[in-house]
């Protein structure tokens, strides 16, 4: 019987507040008689939803977790009001022998162990219109990915989600299934990240292409010459949500010799479902036959998908249309490339511009480190693009409108751009197009 | 301090992003598509930088064609 995790092992920590929990703390607060439990969450620390996700997961609760991002108004539009955040529920509490037999209990389900039954998790992802959309997940469909065994025993995990997105809830799986602890990254800057990730002895990061693009830029990449600033403990760089370039690829592999780099496909809709090793991705085998390709947009089974409120147009025929569109690279397993996620399409007077396509490009400008577009209302054309650009030097507006014009179609020149310090990620990053 | 925007200001903001000239004045009969060369892309973009600048969208209650249209729908405190 594997003895990990003790209870004094850390669960999560956050090297910079301080703050940790541990797995007896976790054992401690769901082993009385009598659990009080918030069914509506907003937690105020990253340490507080791994809590609140973890005891509903263990006491087969529905949890609903809502982004502390939220706006009051945002957070009511969900129906996050006051009273609901303030709701208790009461259920029984489950006594563990160990810190071992809990974090085998969700997954074991027979016995004396709990079944993911009861659990449910409901999460709020951005609509294409910048309305928040809610999807409800079960313990499958979150911790499809989840990889189990000793040799995982010993991972120690860097937090570089939202602990409140899907993202972040899997990699909160992943560490908890294993014993292995989570180091807070997120929100903490990229210097301080880079810091943690060797202070901390990081072995695993997950994150999106925006979150590694900043922390290569935050440390020497030997571009002037210098040997460039290593971390070989990291042995598995994981990265999704957006898509990734080739260059970026090999900037992580120089940064991290001894890392293994994949990316993987999700959606807040689906979850993880798919992962490339260079940008070819393939089916599971466990997935064989529930994934196709219909000119050229990547479809999936409707039943992968959490419940959510479709917009009628979405699924059809018990399959799901991506949107995404890609490239066959070969059958059995089927094998693609992504030509361009669906993503939040913006409709600038009729012209359909992919935001990630001019991101791309914005990205391709010296000095720019991260870049965001998307669509804020218009009146004339419906939509306006924006661009939010971190970029140090800032270069020359009107240099870099050449720059653009030069490659990219009229309707896909973000008309305003903004330099900022630091690019608001999610829902709350959007303008509300007022 | 930045000077207040006007509405040359931003007209000339607009044209700059085009890498046309600046103009010196705009008279009230000015029209912007005619005489300046907007297009769609342009137009929209004089109303996102007017909202930003005066809160008010001056396409909001219909097409604005000159100058003076826009002015009358900007605040009144313009000089």
């Amino acid at each position: 019987m594997n003895a990990r995790p003790a209870d004094s092992d850390c669960l999560w920590r956050d090297p910079l507040s301080g703050a940790r929990v541990t797995y007896g703390e976790l054992r401690a607060l769901v082993g009385v008689g009598t659990v009080e439990l918030r069914p509506w969450l907003r937690p105020a620390t990253p340490g507080e939803a791994v809590l609140g996700l973890l005891s509903a997961l263990l006491l087969g609760c529905e949890l609903t977790l809502v982004d502390v991002d939220f706006s009051a108004e945002e957070a009511a539009s969900v129906g996050a009001t006051a009273e609901r955040l303030a709701e208790r529920v009461r259920v029984p509490g489950r006594r563990f022998e160990d810190a071992a037999a809990m974090v085998a209990a969700p997954r074991r389900g027979e016995g004396g162990g709990v079944g993911p039954d009861g659990f449910k998790l409901t999460l709020f992802t951005s609509g294409s219109t910048g309305l928040p959309k809610q999807v409800t997940h079960g313990l499958a469909g979150l911790s499809r990915m989840v990889r189990l065994g000793e040799r995982h025993g010993a991972d120690v995990w860097g937090m570089a989600y939202n602990a409140t997105h899907i993202a972040g809830v899997q990699v909160i799986l992943q560490a908890f299934f294993n014993g292995n602890a989570l180091v807070q990254l997120f929100g903490h800057g990229p210097a301080a990240a880079w810091r943690m990730i060797e202070a901390e002895g990081i072995t695993h990061l997950s994150a999106t292409p925006s979150f590694y693009r900043l922390l290569l830029g935050a440390t020497g990449g030997g571009e002037d010459g210098t040997t460039p600033v290593e971390a070989r403990g990291v042995r598995a760089v994981t990265l999704g949500g957006e898509r990734c370039d080739e260059g970026l690829r090999a900037r992580l592999a120089a940064r991290f010799p001894e890392a293994r780099i994949r990316n993987v496909y999700a959606s807040t809709e689906a979850g993880s479902l798919f992962v490339a090793e260079g940008e070819v991705f393939s089916v599971s085998p466990e997935l064989a036959g529930r994934v196709r390709i219909v000119d050229g947009e990547l479809q999936v089974a409707a039943d992968l998908l959490g419940d959510f409120a479709g917009d009628g147009q979405s699924v059809t025929d018990g399959w799901y249309r991506t949107g995404d569109t890609v490239e066959r690279v070969g059958d059995e397993p089927l094998r693609w490339r992504i030509l361009s996620r669906e993503r939040d399409w913006v409709n600038v007077g009729g012209h359909k511009v992919n935001p990630g396509e001019v991101e791309a490009v914005l990205l391709a400008y010296p000095g720019v480190i991260e870049a965001r577009v998307y669509g804020r209302a218009n009146s004339v054309l419906g939509q306006i693009l924006v661009a939010e650009l971190v970029a140090s030097p800032v270069p020359d507006e009107a240099e870099l409108r050449a720059f653009l014009s030069g490659r990219l179609q009229p309707a896909k020149v973000p008309r305003l751009i903004k330099f900022v310090e630091r690019i608001a990620r999610g829902r709350t990053g959007k303008q509300s197009g007022a | 301090m930045k000077p207040a925007p006007t509405l040359l200001s931003v007209v000339n903001q607009v044209l700059a992003n085009k890498r046309r000239p600046a103009i010196a004045a705009l008279s009230p009969e000015t029209r912007l598509r005619e005489e300046l060369g907007f297009d769609s892309l342009d137009m929209a973009e004089l109303t996102v930088r007017l909202e930003e600048a005066f809160g008010v969208d001056i396409f909001a209650a219909g097409v604005v064609r000159t100058a003076g249209e826009i002015e009358a729908r900007l605040p009144a405190a313009q000089p």
